[in-house]
């Protein structure tokens, strides 16, 4: 087709092409009432703390296939982002982090925030730092009778998780930050260009709790095209691969699974995070209490994904040199904000490399 | 199934004749695909019933996916073997959208699944029959000055109206910047297909054009999105939006109030207590419980050193000091960590 300019298809190819599409709408009216389980969560688990909506999950390594009890004497907390759920992390059998962790003997345990309500408007920083993350370390240092245990924290999960060592910095033996951002003005952070310029105030007042709704369209309207228009078109391809289109669903599942962002909470984080980027210029107040990052003196990992539309790797890379610890390290990850949990590659490199980061810091 | 056997019949025919009509030579522009958006309608009803996330997710591509990938079909076909450079095929592709008043970009966010917190426009139709009801009521007074008896019903009723007024001069000026967004990705989209034109980089299917029509929108959407004047349109817009609901919600309370109903501002009022009360117990809790502590290792380091057997019946009396410490106890907000026992390492 040299000389017809940039498309190299015939009327036939076209046709075939059509034929195609048309194969696996045709496949789809049968799959698509086929599948029957996206449910999500490949590890079995256990409520082991409570604090209101606020779960604390033991998972079990020993019930895997090649299961076995932890090897690992000091316990891994995850702590995830209030947006969107945490069985992110344990999506399903060959796509999980935790699962991948505990086969490597570590002791993993996850927060679940759960569903904000109206009730749950007042809560501030302070209660979901200091009051869950805080009785959930607590009580993993009373039932381990150590000082201090691991801490993982993903996302917004990993802001906390550094606003939480910086306060408590004899309660985390190690710190784990996984695209967790830091730096909230780069030129790259299409979210932080858009709060900066927000009346928050207004904002929280009017809606009370941030709705899901909000969230999703917010988070949509980063890439319309991609996420709203690209990926369904997408979809057709899998239409006749029932495994296929049942991860699909799966992950279209957790993506439109978000709970409501309590109000308070919400409005002190964009202040002071988003507006104010207080990790780099101060001014952080939690319950009072100011964090500085130099009080975090325990060793830290820090993993960013180089393909991050959320968090710009820049973000995260930011933390370098605003800790007091002696102990920094990088991991970089090549893959997306979502592909860090559920690609074969995460699966591959990322349990993987915590599980050495953490041992070699047992010795 | 007679649904789904009647849909593959129909469907059948209907591919085949638009193969045929593709094979067959055409002049530019003659094979179209009429009835394409009913064939996805209608497989999207046959697609629907199983998992309710399957059904959204059907949904969400009849929504916007199946549309916006048949005009490119359209397009495709337009153009499938004949030489065209890219100044054609954009062009084309632009007419097929609008032409130079198109707004592509538009019309993806009125379809997204929105609410009426977040799109300006489904805003105006959820609140619409009310807000017309009372500015065609209120024209005549909406203007005047305030005064009299009702001074206050009519000055909340014209921040009102001026809300509403914001709002869509706000939406209008986000709508530029989005239209802004739409030309320059026609711009990118024939810089890409110019890049596509040397041998061997051809775009060998619809779907490899389509795709590079979501990489020009996408960078021209970024450019925009990250700028200075994207972030205050947003703001602005946002902002406007939450006046105009704000206003909306205190004329509800203001009806509820009238008719002795609880209002959003008293739920909040209960819930901000509860959760300070909360907050207040737990601080005394975890006080009272440092005192306990901080007594009990009192009283086992001020015990006598003496034999069991010669020990006093009577226990030692406390420290006067005790109080102290106790004191400054109260003062810490979060739980003091219980003694570290013996740790295991790792």
């Amino acid at each position: 087709m040299e000389g017809l300019g940039p498309l190299g298809f015939t009327p036939d190819s076209l046709a075939q092409e059509s034929l195609r599409f048309q194969a696996k709408l045709r496949a789809g009216l049968d799959t698509l009432h086929q599948v029957h389980d996206i449910d999500y969560g490949a590890t079995a688990r256990e409520e082991v703390w409570r604090d209101g909506k606020v779960v604390l999950y033991r998972f079990r390594g020993n019930t895997l296939p090649n299961g076995r009890a932890p090897t690992a004497r000091v316990p891994l907390l995850i702590v995830y982002a209030l947006v969107n759920r945490p069985y992110m992390v344990d999506l399903q059998d060959d796509k999980s982090i935790v699962r991948g962790l505990l086969e490597r003997g570590e002791d993993v345990y996850v927060l679940d925030w759960g569903y904000p309500d109206r009730s749950d408007r007042y809560l501030e920083l302070e209660d979901y730092i200091q009051r869950y993350i805080g009785g959930a370390v607590d009580h993993l240092r009373h039932e381990y009778r150590m000082d201090g245990v691991n801490v993982l924290g993903i996302c917004q999960g990993g802001a906390f998780s550094l606003c939480f060592t910086a306060l408590n910095p004899h309660k985390v033996r190690n710190l784990i930050t996984m695209v967790t951002p830091v730096d909230f003005h780069t030129s790259d952070n299409m979210l932080g260009n858009w709060t900066r310029g927000l009346d928050v105030d207004l904002f929280v007042d009017t809606l009370g709790n941030v709705p899901a709704d909000v969230m999703n369209w917010c988070y949509l309207t980063l890439k319309p095209w991609r996420l709203f228009v690209q990926k369904y078109v997408g979809m057709v391809d899998v239409l006749d691969d029932p495994k296929a289109l049942e991860d699909f669903l799966r992950m279209e599942k957790w993506i439109f699974d978000s709970p409501d962002q309590a109000g308070e909470a919400f409005r002190q984080f964009v202040k002071q995070f988003y507006q104010g980027n207080g990790f780099l210029k101060g001014g952080i107040e939690i319950g009072g209490r100011t964090v500085d990052l130099r009080n975090i003196e325990v060793p830290i990992l820090n993993i960013y994904a180089e393909q991050d539309h959320l968090v710009p790797p820049a973000s995260s890379r930011a933390l370098d040199g605003l800790t007091g610890s002696d102990d920094y390290s990088e991991l970089s990850f090549r893959g997306g904000h979502i592909g860090i949990y559920v690609s074969s590659r995460a699966q591959r490199e990322v349990p993987q490399a915590i599980h050495d980061w953490l041992a070699q810091r047992a010795k | 199934m007679q649904g789904v056997d009647d849909f593959e019949a129909w469907n059948r025919r209907y591919w085949n004749a638009w193969g045929d009509a593709l094979r067959a030579t055409q002049p530019a522009g003659a094979a179209t695909m009429p009835g394409w958006t009913d064939a996805m309608d209608w497989w999207s009803r046959f697609a629907r019933g199983g998992l309710p996330q399957g059904d959204e997710a059907v949904s969400r591509f009849n929504a916007q996916a199946q549309g916006w990938f048949g005009q490119m079909q359209q397009l495709a076909a337009q153009f499938a073997g004949r030489p065209a450079n890219a100044g054609d095929i954009a062009s084309a592709w632009r007419q097929a959208l609008g032409g130079d008043g198109a707004n592509p970009f538009a019309q993806v966010f009125a379809n997204m699944p929105g609410s009426t917190q977040t799109d300006p426009s489904k805003m105006f139709e959820a609140f619409a029959p009310w807000l017309q009801s009372m500015q065609r009521d209120g024209r005549s007074w909406l203007s005047l000055p305030a005064f009299g008896f009702a001074r206050e019903h009519q000055e909340r009723w014209q921040h009102l109206a001026q809300a509403q007024v914001d709002l869509q001069e706000q939406g209008q000026a986000y709508q530029a910047l989005l239209a802004e967004a739409g030309q320059d990705a026609f711009s990118r989209f024939e810089r890409k297909l110019e890049a596509r034109s040397a041998p061997g980089k051809q775009l060998d299917t619809v779907r490899a054009l389509f795709d590079l029509w979501i990489d020009a929108a996408e960078e021209a959407y970024a450019d925009i999105a990250l700028s200075p004047r994207f972030r205050d349109a947003y703001a602005a817009l946002v902002n406007a939006q939450m006046t105009l609901r704000g206003r909306m919600q205190k004329e509800v309370e203001q009806l509820g109030s009238q008719f002795g109903m609880p209002t959003r501002t008293e739920v909040d009022s209960a819930h901000r207590k509860i959760v300070e009360l909360e907050r207040e117990q737990r601080r005394l809790r975890d006080a009272i419980e440092a005192l306990m502590r901080q007594s009990s290792r009192m009283q086992a380091s001020s015990a006598p050193e003496v034999p069991p057997a010669v020990a006093p019946k009577k226990a030692a009396p406390k420290p006067a000091a005790t109080k102290k410490p106790a004191a400054k106890a109260t003062t810490k907000s979060t739980r003091p960590a219980s003694k570290p026992k013996p740790g295991r390492t790792r």
